[in-house]
């Protein structure tokens, strides 16, 4: 006799041989949990969502409609008859409203929208209920009207109870863009997934008491995430902070029943996607952290007072790696102009008061994040 | 070296210079055997034979109509079939008799279906498969003596094989299928013109030298070892009459066209990446028929024990089949029976791209045999009786669609005996054991 | 206890019904071979065409074209390459490869590696430059000298490719073509000589067992000094052997060689068709499937080459090469940013030893789920050499509502076994894989399976521990274990398949094994010296 039970193939064997599995369909699992011998370790996230948090224009909110970008003001200017040919060809309306990088940045209305007159931008003026964070970390949603520029005393004396608001959705809740459907939502997340962006967070975990403090550290990392099957950035990587120490901040914070959060900081961190290359410069920060144990992800929200030289480096001007500004086009296409949204934003920010002129030098802003269990590492030179 | 020892050679040599020089082509006719006739102008246009196989079976009761002849009402599991009703005869009730051979599950019920024999040890072919016996009788005209296709991913899902171990491993890749088939080498039968390519002779050369090899390996060896070598030759011959083909103009195809190469398509076992591969296949495979590349094909849905799943569940197709409990009120279990429709659906669609190319005055599918099965019936039990089986397209009016034939529990050789009838092989009698049969399905032959 | 009984019973009846048995072989000395009569051929697998081609024209010439699926035989392709041969289409790729080869070879941009003299096609049969080419390569792609006939006929394909219009250089391409899709390159074949020291008897000729040691030490072509030493017969000789033997296991390569086997042995070529969920298990990408099989082949090239350490102890080895991509599947820091670093797991860790290593977890693992039963047997077959059988046919395997929605694998797989018939080959898988639960179907760490902690426990042959490190620890000290790698080791290695040549070989190098502490490269020295290895049998005349 021949041996012949070896010849099964593998996939006969594979499949012939049973494999018990509970039948149907589970919910996407969690992310794993971290070896068994690396316990009473620093808690490390790295975050795999970090958006701005714009609600969406209500229906009374823009009584005047949305704002417009470049194209549609041009168009708007024409009569009628002759708007015809440019609606036809987008190139010819591009041609029409060249350049749209400028090399000279006296040139550029986006890098230089303060040397511009204000075109007006349309803005949410009227109440609004809306997610802000209180000073204990906790979010409320009460209607509020705009929050005014405080007295430089006023601001110092109640910095440590004043509400964050969110004074920059509404700068940018008319704008078409902006809006639950628009181009923001749609590029959200792409600059971490695009590699873009990393940022880390650590949270040292002999904290497990109630009411313990913490210490937490945000980082910006200069390596990309991984991503992985399901197109999301993997749990467990191992990502070293970068090595310039202005990205690397610390907070002190408490935890309570999974919740953590912090006390005011200041945080900087790379702030880059596509052409992007800036720095997001929040003052007078709070983190607010909720620890899922089940499945290991973090998520919450980071409320703070944007620096405005640092808002119009990044979002209005948009420094470019290539050293141009990308303000233009991207003010077309979301819908606005730059100088609108220079003014508009100095005459809602509501932080920081300047001593000498009284004017706020930072506006309000709300981010929501969420982060999946990674190793933070120390600085290293990039690969 | 004294020219005695080329004496010989040189011979053969000048027949062989004198023939390229002098006459052009054919320059191997001595190889090819009597059927590598090619199409007579005008004649009747290529029939070809094709397998399509899904993995799992079907649930009886949802799948084997009732009524048997014309009149038959399409079950739940083949309702999707229902735009090929004309073209389709359905077979139910026909066993694989093991003969008191172990069941190798998901195993005997394709070897017996494809051999007429049930197989001692998983996957043993002690015969040729049934396209491969087809293939030798009609497919030496073309190209290529068959294709294969798999949409899992996994070249070795065929069922194709001239014994255990010689495997006609399948295309997986849509993008090295259209190389083979529409890359270098390929004549399109409508192009103006026809110069014959020197390098197919400069081919030819090479493949003659190989087989001057053979005398002394043959001479040398025995046994195992001298079937393996006869095979590998029988493989260096069918390439050359491959060449030989390729070196003939090509008879003129109305239906023949050249399609756009495929980009690159993720691989696994997910159900929608293995339907959006399978229809990219499918259609080359068409045009590849249309084109008359090859008359036989087999087609692998998804293998026996199909690993078929859904994205973000734990159980495969084949899993399910063993696991899943039946539904108390429904009577069967329902994901299985999910698996099945889609199958179903797949080779409705399979059937769609074949009727989508024109030929003469019908379809591709009506110049077409196809026989689809699996390797059971009820999967949960590796049942390999009632197996399920259907013919689509006519044969060129060989077969009678349409229909819905009981077996009774007869073999289900007596299938693959009237396949080879239909297609035009001479044989009286075809399986073994309780399987050898010659009794054709009379109902199906015209 | 009853129980315990019963299920004993029950192993040795599977045991015994599907344990191995040797194919019969004939002696040499019972039947007289014919003068170089051909014994054995071994189609080159894909690894070994690679690596022959990559030898003989160097890393520049690429292959383009798909190979033929190799062909899996008692757990080994190295086995099942001595029963396959060339379907008509995979001959159509060897053809496409071969051309695809000497097309780069002979064309303009590398042709001056290759040809240093200048052929003239004017008379291909008289052409010293032409000759030297094709009988030079002829040689290293044949692994031994050409015939006259052999190499006339190459310069007869010179000759009708000039003939048809051709260059002589398209006309040596040809020739090297034909070279390329000859059997005697795409077969290992051993042919016999009569043995001078014994009338009437034959021996494997000199070049055939070049080839066999090359191939089985480096999964490649004999280079020019094995070839050398063939040709002057040193081969046959005990001393000339064992220098050989003794160059060839000192030589850098043999890493490549024992990839190979390794990879061989733990069914990686399967790595290309498996398939993971890509929502329960995102971090199944390719490079870390590629990374996975690279880890372990490294722990292993590391622990049995470089550290020559005792193959027993990979079984409970702590330390293993950690990359950033794979870190993220053992949720562990890997602070080397580029490469391979060692890492080693703690006391506290569930992880440890060769089967905790993702690759393997992976691999015998649904796509959505662990299965403990492909685990167990995967460690019977390839650890310990003993056959499970499939599960009968007509078993009815669904079982009571409410089975589906059992909390853990163990219960799962418990309310199955209390079926009889489902129970006795059950429980020689079961009990094995369900101590590995704790790595889910990727291999990632848990302790939780649908909210419900995972219990480890579990035996093997009668031994109960706990979890990974329990069943390394309990492999690690198993008879069997040793004994298996031994016998792994021999069928790959190509040596003779009579029954009786082979029981008394394999008890002799498993005692060898034992004295020398368990160590790889002994075993493979002790191996490719014995004469026995290298002994004459007829070749088995059933069909596959």
């Amino acid at each position: 006799m021949i041996n012949v039970r070896n010849t099964v193939a593998l996939f006969a064997l594979q499949c012939a041989i049973l494999g018990f599995v509970s039948v149907g369909i589970t919910p996407a699992h969690a992310a794993g949990i971290a070896d068994a011998g690396l316990s009473g370790q620093t808690s490390g996230y790295v975050l795999t969502e970090f958006r701005l948090v714009i609600p969406g224009a209500g229906p009374e909110d823009c009584p005047d409609g949305f704002n417009e970008g470049y194209s549609q003001r041009f168009l708007a200017s024409l009569p009628p008859e002759e708007r015809l040919p440019y609606e036809k060809d987008p190139q010819m309306l591009q041609q029409a409203l060249a350049p749209w990088y400028y090399d000279d940045p006296a040139q550029d209305p986006c890098a230089n929208p303060a040397a511009l007159p204000d075109p007006g931008m349309r803005t949410i003026e009227r109440p609004l209920a809306m997610l802000r964070m209180e000073a204990d970390g906790s979010l409320s949603e009460r209607e509020q009207l705009p929050s005014q520029c405080p007295a430089p005393e006023a601001f110092a004396a109640e910095l440590e109870h004043r509400t964050i608001d969110n004074q920059y959705w509404r700068v940018m809740g008319c704008v078409r863009g902006y809006q639950p459907e628009g181009l923001a939502a749609a590029f959200a997340d792409s600059a971490i997934l695009d590699g873009s962006m990393t940022i880390l967070l650590s949270v040292d975990a002999s904290a497990s008491d109630a009411g313990e403090a913490v210490e937490v550290g945000i980082y910006s990392s200069r390596e990309p995430v991984t991503i992985g099957t399901d197109g999301k950035p993997l749990a467990w990587a191992s990502l070293p902070v970068a090595a310039e120490e202005r990205f690397h901040n610390v907070a002190r914070g408490q935890l309570h029943d999974g919740v953590l959060t912090t006390d005011r900081f200041d945080l900087r961190i790379i702030q880059a996607a596509q052409r992007l290359d800036s720095e997001l410069y929040l003052r007078d920060a709070r983190l607010r952290l909720e620890l899922d144990p089940a499945t290991g992800v973090a998520s919450g929200y980071l409320a703070g007072y944007w620096d405005i030289e640092s808002l119009a480096h990044a979002a209005i001007r948009i420094q470019d790696r290539t050293g141009l500004s990308s303000g233009k086009p991207a003010a077309d296409a979301h819908g606005y102009t730059c100088p609108g949204k220079y003014y508009a934003v100095q005459r809602l920010a509501d932080g920081h008061p300047d001593p000498a002129t009284g004017n706020c030098r930072s506006i309000s802003v709300l981010f929501s994040l969420r982060g999946v269990p990674a190793f933070v590492l120390d600085a290293q030179p990039s690969p | 070296m004294t020219s005695k020892r080329f004496s010989r050679r040189a011979v053969l040599r000048g027949i062989f210079q004198g023939s390229v020089v002098g006459v052009g082509l054919p320059l191997l006719d001595v190889f090819l055997n009597g059927n590598g006739t090619a199409l007579a102008a005008g004649g009747p246009l290529p029939l070809r034979f094709g397998t399509w196989f899904w993995g799992c079976g079907m649930t009886p009761e949802r799948w084997n109509p009732a009524v048997e002849g014309a009149d038959f009402a399409l079950t739940p599991e083949l309702e999707v079939l229902a735009p090929h009703r004309p073209q389709l005869t359905v077979l139910s009730g026909f066993n694989v008799d093991l003969d008191g051979r172990p069941n190798q599950v998901h195993s005997s019920g394709v070897v017996g279906t494809l051999t007429g024999n049930a197989p001692l040890v998983p996957d043993e072919f002690a015969s040729p498969s049934l396209d491969v016996l087809i293939a030798d009788a009609v497919g030496a005209g073309t190209r290529f003596r068959s294709l294969e296709i798999a949409a899992c991913g996994d070249p070795r899902h065929s069922y194709s094989r001239r014994s255990t171990s010689v495997i006609n491993a399948a295309e997986v890749s849509p993008v090295a299928f259209y190389q083979r088939i529409f890359g270098s080498g390929f004549q399109d039968p409508n192009a103006a013109t026809f110069t014959p390519d020197p390098a197919l002779m400069m081919r030819q050369s090479v493949l003659s030298a190989v087989k001057e090899d053979r005398q002394r390996l043959m001479r040398a060896v025995s046994g195992r070892d001298r079937a393996r070598l006869d095979q590998y030759f029988t493989s260096v011959r069918q390439s050359e009459q491959q060449l030989e083909i390729m070196l003939r103009q090509p008879e003129p195809l109305a239906s023949c066209v050249v399609p756009k190469a495929p980009g690159e398509m993720p691989q696994g076992t997910e159900i929608e990446t293995v339907e959006a591969n399978h229809r990219v296949l499918a259609r080359l495979l068409a045009l590849a028929l249309a084109c008359n590349q090859t008359k036989v094909f087999n087609v692998v849905f998804s293998p026996g024990a199909s690993k078929l799943r859904r994205a973000g569940s734990s159980a495969d197709h084949h899993q399910l089949t063993h696991e899943e409990p039946v539904d108390n009120a429904l009577g069967y279990q329902p994901q299985s029976t999910w698996f099945v429709e889609r199958s179903m659906a797949a080779f409705s669609e399979f059937l769609a791209i074949l009727k989508d190319v024109s030929e003469g005055e019908g379809t591709l599918l009506d110049n077409s045999l196809v026989l689809a099965h699996s390797e059971t019936s009820l999967a949960k039990t590796h049942d390999v009786t009632g197996m399920p089986l259907m013919l689509a397209g006519q044969a060129g009016g060989r077969v009678r669609t349409g229909l819905h034939i009981k077996g009774n529990g007869d073999p289900v050789s007596r299938v693959g005996l009237s396949v080879q009838q239909a297609m035009g092989l001479s044989i009286e009698s075809w399986g073994t054991g309780s399987m050898e049969t010659q009794r054709p399905v009379t109902e199906v032959l015209t | 206890m009853p129980d315990v009984n019963y299920h004993r019973i029950l192993l040795l009846l599977c045991l015994v019904l599907w344990g191995a048995s040797t194919p019969a072989a004939v002696p040499a000395t019972q039947q007289a071979q014919a003068r170089d009569a051909i014994v054995a051929m071994y189609r080159l697998t894909q690894s070994q065409y690679r690596q022959s081609i990559a030898d003989i024209f160097g890393d520049s010439v690429r292959i383009y074209g798909r190979f033929e699926p190799d062909y899996r035989r008692d757990r080994l392709l190295a086995a099942g390459s001595a029963w396959a041969s060339v379907s008509p289409s995979g001959f159509e790729q060897y053809d496409q490869m071969g051309r695809g080869i000497a097309e780069q070879v002979l064309g303009e941009q590398l042709r001056g590696q290759y040809l240093s003299c200048e052929p003239n096609g004017d008379s291909p049969h008289h052409d010293p430059c032409i000759q030297f080419f094709l009988a030079g390569y002829g040689e290293k792609l044949f692994r031994r000298p050409l015939t006259e006939d052999e190499l006339a006929s190459r310069l007869d394909v010179v000759a009708q490719v000039i003939a048809v219009g051709g260059t002589v250089q398209e006309g040596l391409q040809y020739a090297l073509a034909s070279l390329l899709t000859s059997p005697e390159f795409l077969f290992r074949i051993e042919s016999v000589e009569p043995d001078p020291q014994s009338l009437g008897q034959s021996r494997l000729n000199a070049y055939s067992k070049a080839a066999r040691l090359s191939y089985f030490l480096w999964n490649t072509t004999p280079d020019a000094q094995l070839l050398v030493a063939a040709q002057r017969g040193e081969l046959h000789d005990p001393e000339g052997l064992r220098r050989q033997v003794a160059r060839l296991l000192a030589s850098p390569r043999l890493e490549t060689g024992m990839r190979s086997l390794f990879a061989d042995m733990l069914r990686f070529d399967t790595f290309g068709e498996l398939s993971k969920d890509v929502e329960l298990y995102p971090v199944f990408t390719s490079t870390v499937a590629q990374a996975m099989q690279e880890q372990t082949l490294q722990t292993l090239i590391q622990h049995l080459l470089v550290e020559n350490a005792d193959y027993r102890d990979v079984f409970t080895r702590e330390s293993m090469p950690m990359e950033r991509q794979l870190g993220m599947v053992y949720t562990v820091p890997v602070t080397s940013p580029q490469g391979w670093d060692a890492y080693r797991f703690s006391e506290a860790s569930a992880r440890g030893g060769l089967l905790s290593q993702a690759s393997l977890l992976s691999l015998h693992a649904h796509a959505g789920s662990s299965s403990p039963t492909l685990r167990g047997l995967f460690v019977r077959e390839t650890f310990l050499c003993q056959t499970v059988p499939p599960p009968p046919a007509d078993v009815d395997f669904t079982l009571e509502e409410g089975f589906a929605v059992e909390a853990t694998a163990r219960e799962r797989l418990t309310r199955h076994r209390s079926e009889p018939v489902c129970a006795g080959c059950h429980h020689l898988m079961d009990p094995i894989g369900l101590t590995l639960e704790q790595f889910d179907g990727v291999g990632m760490y848990r302790t939780r399976e649908n909210g419900h902690v995972i219990d480890v426990s579990g035996e093997l042959d009668g031994r109960k521990f706990a979890g990974a490190k329990g069943l390394g620890q309990a492999l690690s000290e198993h008879r069997r274990v040793p004994e298996c790698l031994v016998d792994t080791v021999y069928r790959y290695a190509g040596g003779p398949q009579d029954a009786s040549v082979q029981r008394t070989l394999l008890e002799s190098l498993t005692a060898h094994f034992a004295a020398s502490g368990y160590r790889l490269r002994d075993l493979l020295q002790q191996i490719a010296t014995s004469e026995d290895f290298y002994a004459v049998s007829t070749p088995v005349d059933q069909d596959a």
